[in-house]
């Protein structure tokens, strides 16, 4: 049974992930590691060590989210709907899961290792690139299975029944919460430490004495990891699947609001606020994020983290849910540039206090914060919420259009709002009151013509069009 | 002749080398209550989708109360309400606030909100459940919770895709009998459905759709007449007919 599952499994896989659409985005994301380093040691950090550290760190962060959010999901669909009626053994469908996520730990290990391959072995040469890329692929696919997947399990399985279905952000959360500041305060008081593993990575490639030595304690420590998977995986992952059922169970806790908001504006302000009191979790998630990554930003260019900041709020300008739900927007009697301002409005308050947050805590960390240029990572984080919300509405294809140019335009503008921030960041630096005119500049600029070109923009108005990219480009039922 | 409230004029949609919907060609009348019938994928949600302005048709026009869906969409909107086959529910707001910010979207004042909604929620039984989350509702509550956010701006006309499906036979009623009192008080609807005893109970008009074109339209009493069959049967040929080659 559970290669019949693992069959069908891999099917749904490669024809999600194993096309251009798939891989694409894979690969610009290596390619991205790559720039990303290459400018770091331009741009004054000394030691490679240093550099890597965070960048796989970082790395690392995202493919737990990735593999553990995984995990708990497919545990969740193995115990509900078709696999949850049929007569499967919770063995097979633990092992379904664990094999599903082997690829997906895969995929991550691969965008971990490749990067930092490619850059060591510019550095040290082909065979020093390959042997940390080889070595740091199966830590990471280790590391993936081993916390993503066995530790997050005991901890999902320790939790109440209603809480489990939010296990894997828990136990990231937990995980950032306690291993980030560690790192933080590591940074800065024995950056030797702090930097070891970039260190090893760096010995490693360039093969100096006890390479070797490294290599065997990072197998090692694989080992470790795995047997975390292989042991508590089927006695604790049994343990809940079973009543996962249980976890589907709604809200049904009443909430009454004051009174409600008149006009557009104060509508969209209301539900923001709504949205992220009932989400408290996601709220707090957020803030101890963008604080962990101003404080172990590396390098003196940490200002574009403003830019990034932006750009993930400017990113929820559609987000009212589902596609099917946005529909209710483009029913009303409201003009799409119109609602685009009045959505800025109503994220701006967002935009502030995550800007505050981050500049605190880059005060915090000691970082050299001019006033000027304090403000100017202000307007970059406004700057980049509005381009990135104009780019999700504007931007999208407006006939229809191969597959493949869909995934490398969208891709490529993907990578524009994070680079340009980065630009911007950097010149805000540099030069603070050039920086504070031309940002403000192109703020005022997005915001005069971008309203127009949405309202000229005909296609725009119609979300169920094949190729109108605001919902997923599939044929319409009729 | 009464006021014409909905008006197209051969509407066509086509997606790459299929057409979805040929030639689609009717009006709307103050106080009726009109049903399109047809199979699945005969072009139903399609043409609703092209009325109501999520779809750009391929040609054609749609013209509410005198008003060009295409260039004067922000004012027809206004005057149109749209239920569609899967309730557009918000996360995270509960009933009562998916109606506020539905209406807060159309315009309207809170007051004004609660005035025309509360009578409907009541009528509905979800009275009990609106300071609930919606989305822990189910799916017939949801349905019903859409329907009564769709209404309380009061449109001129209502648009509605397969609305009583997944309702308990007295939910359906109940809907069926808040969809004669709306058309009662000078409003139209179009309801998309396949369950032709509702359209034989509850439609002034029905238009039979198949392949994308309309292939009879009438009163389900004119229509059983002239064929000399019930609705039924009736359907049954017509959509048939169609479907062989």
């Amino acid at each position: 049974m559970t290669r019949y599952l693992m069959r069908w499994q891999f099917l749904m896989i490669k024809r999600q992930m194993l096309t251009f659409q798939g891989l694409f985005p894979l690969l610009m994301g290596i390619l991205f590691q790559v720039a990303f380093l290459t400018v770091m040691l331009i741009h004054g950090t000394q030691h490679l060590a240093a550099a890597i550290t965070p960048v796989v760190f970082y790395v690392s962060l995202f493919g737990l989210v990735q593999v553990a959010g995984s995990f708990t999901q497919l545990i969740a669909l193995s115990t509900l709907g078709l696999l949850g009626v049929a007569p499967i053994t919770p063995r097979d469908k633990i092992q379904m899961v664990a094999g599903s996520l082997m690829f997906t730990a895969g995929l991550n290990a691969t965008l971990l290792s490749m990067g930092i391959g490619i850059v060591l072995g510019l550095r040290y040469g082909l065979a020093g690139g390959v042997l940390v890329a080889a070595v740091l692929w199966i830590t990471g696919f280790s590391l993936y299975m081993g916390l993503g997947i066995g530790l997050n399990s005991l901890l999902i399985s320790r939790l109440p029944v209603k809480m489990r279905k939010n296990g894997g952000v828990l136990f990231l959360g937990l995980l950032i919460m306690v291993v980030s500041p560690l790192y933080a305060l590591m940074s800065q008081h024995d950056p030797s430490l702090a930097n070891s593993l970039g260190g090893a990575l760096v010995a490693i490639s360039a093969q100096k004495s006890g390479a070797w030595s490294l290599v065997l304690t990072l197998l090692g420590v694989s080992a470790g990891l795995l047997i975390m998977v292989l042991l508590p995986l089927r006695k604790n992952a049994s343990a809940f699947a079973n009543k996962m059922g249980d976890v589907i169970s709604t809200d049904s806790k009443e909430y009454h609001s004051g009174r409600f908001p008149r006009g557009l504006t104060r509508l969209l302000l209301w539900r923001e606020f709504v949205t992220l009191a009932r989400r408290p979790i996601l709220a707090i998630g957020v803030l101890i994020f963008v604080s962990v990554m101003a404080a172990e930003m590396p390098g003196p260019f940490y200002l574009w983290l403003f830019g990034i900041l932006g750009s993930q709020i400017g990113a929820t300008v559609l987000a009212l849910g589902s596609p099917s739900v946005l529909a209710l927007l483009y029913i009303a009697p409201i003009r799409l540039e119109t609602y685009w301002y009045k959505r800025l409005i109503s994220l701006s308050p967002l935009s502030l206090l995550l800007s505050l947050a981050l500049t605190a805590v880059l005060l915090f960390t000691r970082r050299v914060l001019a006033p000027i240029t304090a403000v100017d990572g202000f307007v970059l984080c406004f700057l980049a919420m509005m381009a990135t919300s104009f780019f999700a509405i504007y931007f999208k294809p407006t006939s229809s259009q191969a597959r493949k140019r869909n995934v490398v335009f969208s891709t490529i503008v993907m990578f524009a709002v994070v680079l340009v921030p980065m630009g911007l960041g950097v010149l805000d630096q540099t030069r603070p009151l050039l920086g504070f005119f031309v940002t403000g500049a192109c703020t005022l600029g997005i915001a005069a013509i971008g309203g127009p070109l949405i309202r000229r923009k005909r296609a725009l108005q119609y979300p169920f069009s094949p190729g109108k990219g605001i919902f997923i480009t599939k044929r319409s039922s009729v | 002749m009464s006021r014409i409230l909905l008006q197209s004029r051969n509407l066509r949609r086509t997606f790459d080398t299929m057409t979805a919907v040929e030639d689609f060609s009717m009006t709307l009348e103050a106080g009726q209550l009109v049903g399109l019938l047809g199979p699945n994928g005969a072009g139903k949600t399609t043409t609703l989708r092209m009325l109501c302005g999520l779809m750009e048709p391929s040609s054609g026009s749609v013209v509410f109360d005198g008003l060009s869906l295409a260039e004067n969409t922000v004012e027809a909107k206004r005057m149109l309400g749209y239920v569609a086959d899967q309730p557009m529910i918000l996360p995270l707001l509960t009933g009562w606030e998916y109606v506020q910010f539905v209406g807060g979207l159309y315009g309207m004042a809170p007051d004004v909100i609660e005035h025309n909604a509360m009578p409907l929620l009541e009528r509905f039984n979800l009275s009990k459940a609106i300071h609930r989350r919606a989305d822990s509702y189910s799916h017939g509550m949801q349905q019903k919770l859409a329907l009564v956010a769709q209404i309380v701006h009061e449109p001129l006309v209502l648009l509605a895709d397969e609305p009583t499906v997944g309702l308990d036979p007295a939910s359906a009623a109940q809907m069926e009998e808040v969809f004669r009192e709306f058309c009662q008080a000078g409003h139209a609807i179009l309801i998309s459905t396949h369950l032709l005893s509702m359209a034989q109970e509850l439609c002034d008009k029905v238009l039979i759709m198949t392949k994308g074109n309309i292939v009879a339209e009438g009163s389900p009493a004119t229509l059983v007449q002239e064929a000399g069959d019930s609705l039924q049967n009736l359907f049954l040929r017509l959509t048939q007919e169609e479907a062989s080659p």
